[in-house]
């Protein structure tokens, strides 16, 4: 008896061009199965992490606060320091601004020539310091000056009995003595006397110098 | 009659659709609301994590260098002496008072006389960067007195020598009717404490 080989196809349309052997149908299912998996190992990853970080986080903390007192000792003494260097420099300043003066004028007296007379000698006073900003008066003063040199100068009055003495003194004040102390003097005025001091002795020049001196530099 | 294509599904796939629509859905609800926080939280807790850290760190660097600080401030100290020595602090709320007081004994050395004090407006000194809170200022002190040029070239020499922060800020020797005496006229300048910065 010859019969007809019995097939028998069970695969749609759709599947018979898929390469896949297991049907859409079980795979989709899967696949979301394992995408919820995946998101939950994720979130637990993350929050093994978070609970890691913050566990570590307590403990700097605690660290933090074990030390806070020796900290803000040590803070403070650092702050202290800052303070006093800062006023140590502002101080070192005014040591730099500091000049002497005695040996200057003590050789000054020594160098005076026999026929001269003193009759003033001046060191004048600083001009007043401008704090306030002459643009708008209305703002408050500065807390320093903006300039750190302070010009001096000395201006020598006297008389003498001839010009020549004046250029000898002129001329010596121009010595070692004076050296890094005095500028070069200028004679800002030259007269004679009207009258001689006492009746018939000759009339005196009576003479007014000024000297550029060293400077006051308020800087460290 | 027309039907949805979900109708005409076989009651396999059907299931299978509506499970896989379900777990999608539970999967994307889980990513919003707790995975994206999570990661939020996360980011939110490492940063404040470095910041305690580096916190620590400063902390630890700021300890250990202790001794260093406690020699930088003994060292100060030391160097600020001489001028803390020197400041001219007021004497019953006079700084000519005080300046009378320190050189009233150098004056009389040098034969100095007539002597009279008189209290000037402090100046301001340049700023330091940074700016200290206590400011130092110079307080100058007017002293007129009468006497020879040697002698007052000799209290200004003592006055050098004994105190090395006092300056010279101005003078005026001149002439008087007696030839042998100088009216004399100093300014001298003592550090002193000025206003606070802040």
């Amino acid at each position: 008896m010859n019969t007809d080989p019995f097939h028998l196809n069970l695969l749609s349309e759709a599947e018979k061009m898929s390469s896949s052997p297991i049907r859409l149908r079980i795979m989709m299912p899967i696949l979301a199965l394992l995408a919820v998996a995946g998101i939950a190992i994720w979130w637990g990853t993350l929050t093994t992490q978070l609970l890691m970080t913050r566990a570590k986080c307590s403990s700097v903390r605690e660290e933090l606060a074990a030390k806070k007192s020796d900290h803000d000792a040590i803070v403070g003494s650092m702050n202290l320091a800052n303070e006093e260097a800062a006023q140590l420099q502002q101080l070192e300043m005014y040591r730099a601004g500091c000049v002497r003066w005695g040996e200057t004028f003590a050789a000054m007296a020594e160098s005076l020539p026999v026929k001269m007379q003193l009759v003033r000698l001046e060191m004048p006073e600083p001009p007043p310091q401008v704090l306030h900003d002459p643009k708008n008066p209305k703002k408050p003063p500065l807390l320093g000056p903006t300039n750190d040199t302070e010009q001096v100068s000395l201006v020598i009055t006297g008389r003498a009995a001839r010009d020549t003495t004046v250029v000898a003194f002129m001329e010596s004040l121009d010595g070692a003595a004076f050296t890094n102390r005095l500028g070069r003097a200028a004679v800002r005025s030259v007269q004679q006397e009207s009258q001689p001091a006492k009746r018939g002795e000759q009339r005196l020049l009576a003479f007014e110098l000024e000297c550029s001196a060293i400077g006051r530099r308020f800087a460290k | 009659m027309s039907s949805s294509p979900f109708q005409n599904m076989a009651p396999n796939a059907r299931r299978s659709f509506l499970v896989t629509f379900v777990l999608g859905a539970v999967a994307a609800c889980f990513y919003m609301f707790a995975v994206q926080p999570a990661e939020e939280m996360l980011t939110k807790a490492q940063k404040e994590y470095e910041m305690e850290e580096s916190r620590l760190r400063v902390v630890n660097a700021n300890l250990k260098g202790a001794p260093k600080n406690k020699a930088r401030l003994e060292q100060l100290a030391a160097d600020l002496k001489p001028f803390r020595d020197e400041m001219l602090e007021p004497l019953l709320g006079s700084y000519a008072m005080r300046a009378k007081s320190e050189l009233e004994a150098l004056a009389f050395g040098a034969g100095l006389s007539g002597l009279d004090y008189e209290e000037l407006p402090p100046r301001a000194l340049p700023l330091p960067r940074p700016m200290p809170v206590q400011l130092h200022a110079r307080r100058p002190v007017r002293i007129t007195a009468h006497g020879s040029y040697m002698g007052a070239i000799s209290f200004l020499m003592r006055v050098e020598k004994e105190h090395p922060l006092v300056a010279l800020q101005s003078l005026a020797i001149s002439t008087t009717t007696d030839p042998d005496v100088q009216q004399i006229s100093m300014v001298f300048e003592w550090p002193t404490k000025g206003r606070k910065s802040k």
